[in-house]
């Protein structure tokens, strides 16, 4: 649970705006005076600081100095409150580094909303941009940990590479081009490494750094890229036929286990009520391939079904849903599969499907390859033109 | 002044022109494909949206040229026609490859107190469709809803920022 401290004088809101919070997931503690709140929470692990500017002994400004002073809180996120009107005193404020800055009056729905905006915010730049300066970041869908690997190998370079996939993160180190440890979890090196493999929705880091540990993988380079590929290449072809590994199975009523292997009872017995494919395949006790097949296996045969829950955001998700919606229904979301379908579907599907000729498509393509726009426009020119003290300002106007 | 500049993207002239109305309150300049409006956050920064229509344009307009310093894009296609979304994916695929700038693609509907879909599939905070494109149901002649589009763009700023 997020623990959020909240120091405001005026406590005319406190008690519904606490119910509030606690009722959104989060724990609150709320102070009347700052020096109270900085003595006791200075030892706590505390989420997210709100304050109101002006406070009568120690203002914002002082406590969020202080604050900041502390090596627990150098990160914080941190909101003032205030009932400053004037842009220049918000700019001011915003520029010593808060996260957000909201203005009194506010509804209590506001602040709930613009806090879990700003937890998700934080959360998508911890994955993507919180990593230090030497190295390079990407998806794993572009990139796996074989094609990493083979890079790494070609300049033999010294590298940590962390890998996240879903809620699992994990490391695997290279010295001198050379996969020499790989961790995750609890697993053995090597089967951390082999469940890396299989991973190609995510994100990677590589931090260019030497590496002095000792080696706990022995399988050459060369080798391993021969068992990663080959781990991929037999990865999807499970997969093929399986919905989203982020999709919730439950057990079916069958109770009849006469045709099911060993494994397949072991399986079963290890699932909870509802379970995350892919967490399954990671609660299995035998390799990922074969869970992964035995969790076909049991889907197939009826004794675990899909549900419609955890709709998640990635567009294949999406479009299961609409899927398995339209085969319910035959009004509207017969036309969600169609049209979002359509959408999906990349360029290089659609040759037949649109009115633009191949010769046209060619000489637009080219044109866009070739020309020198392509370079000196967009990617090397479309900075964001305001800070993000401005940008707070238009969210905040807008909402 | 500091400006932030947006675009707004449709394969009608009405669509960009409804929703610059619902976040700005009036269309301040109008010609046959381009309509403009601002929305003064204070006296220092202003949102300037240009609503520009593709109805009767080639697809290979100079998108780069024209959207150089824009914050991001929104992209908006009338859900109940299929034909204003094969209109709106050749750019929304060239602005996806050639562009960082986030995009925020928009299926107009009629009425979103009833959405056309199942509730489930009707995300306020849109879909992610990449780090750098979000997608989501509105109704664009709704204030509050063309504002909460604005705001998912301005989120995905945000987010970029150091």
């Amino acid at each position: 649970m997020k623990k959020i401290v909240f120091v405001d004088n005026d406590t005319s809101y406190i008690v519904p705006l606490k119910t509030e919070f606690e009722r959104a997931g989060f724990e609150v503690n709320c102070w009347d005076d700052a020096q109270k709140a900085l003595d006791a929470i200075s030892n706590q692990q505390v989420d997210l600081l709100i304050c109101e500017v002006e406070l009568p002994q120690m203002d914002g400004h002082k406590f969020f100095k202080k604050i900041r002073s502390i090596d627990a809180f150098k990160t914080t996120p941190f909101i003032f409150l205030s009932s400053q009107k004037r842009v220049d005193d918000r700019i001011k404020s915003m520029e010593l580094g808060v996260d957000d800055y909201i203005i009194k009056p506010f509804s209590i729905e506001e602040i709930v909303a613009r806090i879990k905006a700003l937890f998700k915010e934080i959360t998508l730049q911890n994955d993507t941009n919180h990593q230090p300066d030497k190295g390079f970041s990407g998806n794993l869908t572009e990139m796996n940990l074989v094609d990493l690997i083979q890079t790494l190998e070609l300049g033999k370079k010294s590298a940590l590479l962390k890998l996240k996939h879903d809620s699992a993160s994990g490391l695997v180190y290279i010295k001198n081009g050379e996969v020499i440890d790989a961790s995750l979890e609890s697993l053995p090196p090597e089967q951390a490494l082999m469940r890396m493999f299989t991973w190609t929705i995510g994100n990677f880091y590589v931090e260019m750094t030497p590496i002095d540990r000792e080696r706990n993988i022995n399988m050459a380079n060369k080798e391993l890229i021969t068992v990663g590929l080959r781990r991929i290449n037999q990865w999807e072809q499970i997969k093929d036929g399986l919905p989203p590994l982020n999709t919730v199975v439950i057990k079916t009523d069958l109770n009849n286990s006469a045709n099911l292997s060993d494994d397949e009872k072991q399986l079963i017995v290890t699932m909870d009520e509802k379970n995350l494919i892919y967490e399954l395949v990671q609660k299995c006790q035998c390799d990922d391939l074969k869970a992964l097949e035995l969790i076909k296996g049991l889907l197939n045969k009826g004794y675990l079904k899909a549900t419609d829950e955890n709709f998640s955001s990635y567009t294949d998700n999406y479009l299961a849903h609409l899927k398995e919606v339209a085969s319910r229904s035959r009004t509207t979301s017969e036309r969600a599969v169609s049209i979002m379908s359509s959408y999906f579907k990349s360029s290089s599907d659609e040759e037949s499907s649109t009115d633009i000729s191949n010769d046209e498509k060619k000489v637009l393509l080219d044109r866009r390859r070739y020309s020198r726009r392509l370079h000196d426009r967009l990617r090397d020119n479309n900075h964001i033109h305001l800070t993000k003290a401005e940008l707070l300002l238009i969210r905040e106007r807008l909402s | 002044m500091r400006i932030g500049e947006v675009a707004i993207i449709s394969h009608k002239a009405s669509e960009p022109e409804d929703f610059i109305k619902s976040v700005c309150g009036s269309i301040e300049i109008k010609n046959k494909t381009v309509s403009f409006g601002c929305l003064e956050i204070d006296e220092q920064l202003a949102l300037h949206l240009y609503g520009m229509n593709i109805e009767n344009q080639n697809r290979s307009f100079f998108w780069d040229i024209v959207s150089r310093k824009m914050l991001g894009y929104i992209l908006i296609f009338d859900w109940d026609d299929q034909k204003m979304l094969d209109a709106i994916k050749p750019i929304a695929d060239n602005f996806s490859q050639s562009c960082e700038a986030p995009i925020v693609i928009v299926a107009n509907i009629k009425d979103q107190t009833n959405p056309p879909v199942p509730d489930e599939f009707y995300k306020p905070e849109g879909i992610l469709l990449s780090t750098n494109s979000i997608f989501t149901f509105g109704q664009i002649d709704d204030p509050e809803c063309a504002r909460r589009i604005l705001i998912l763009l301005v989120n995905m700023l945000i987010v970029k920022m150091p």
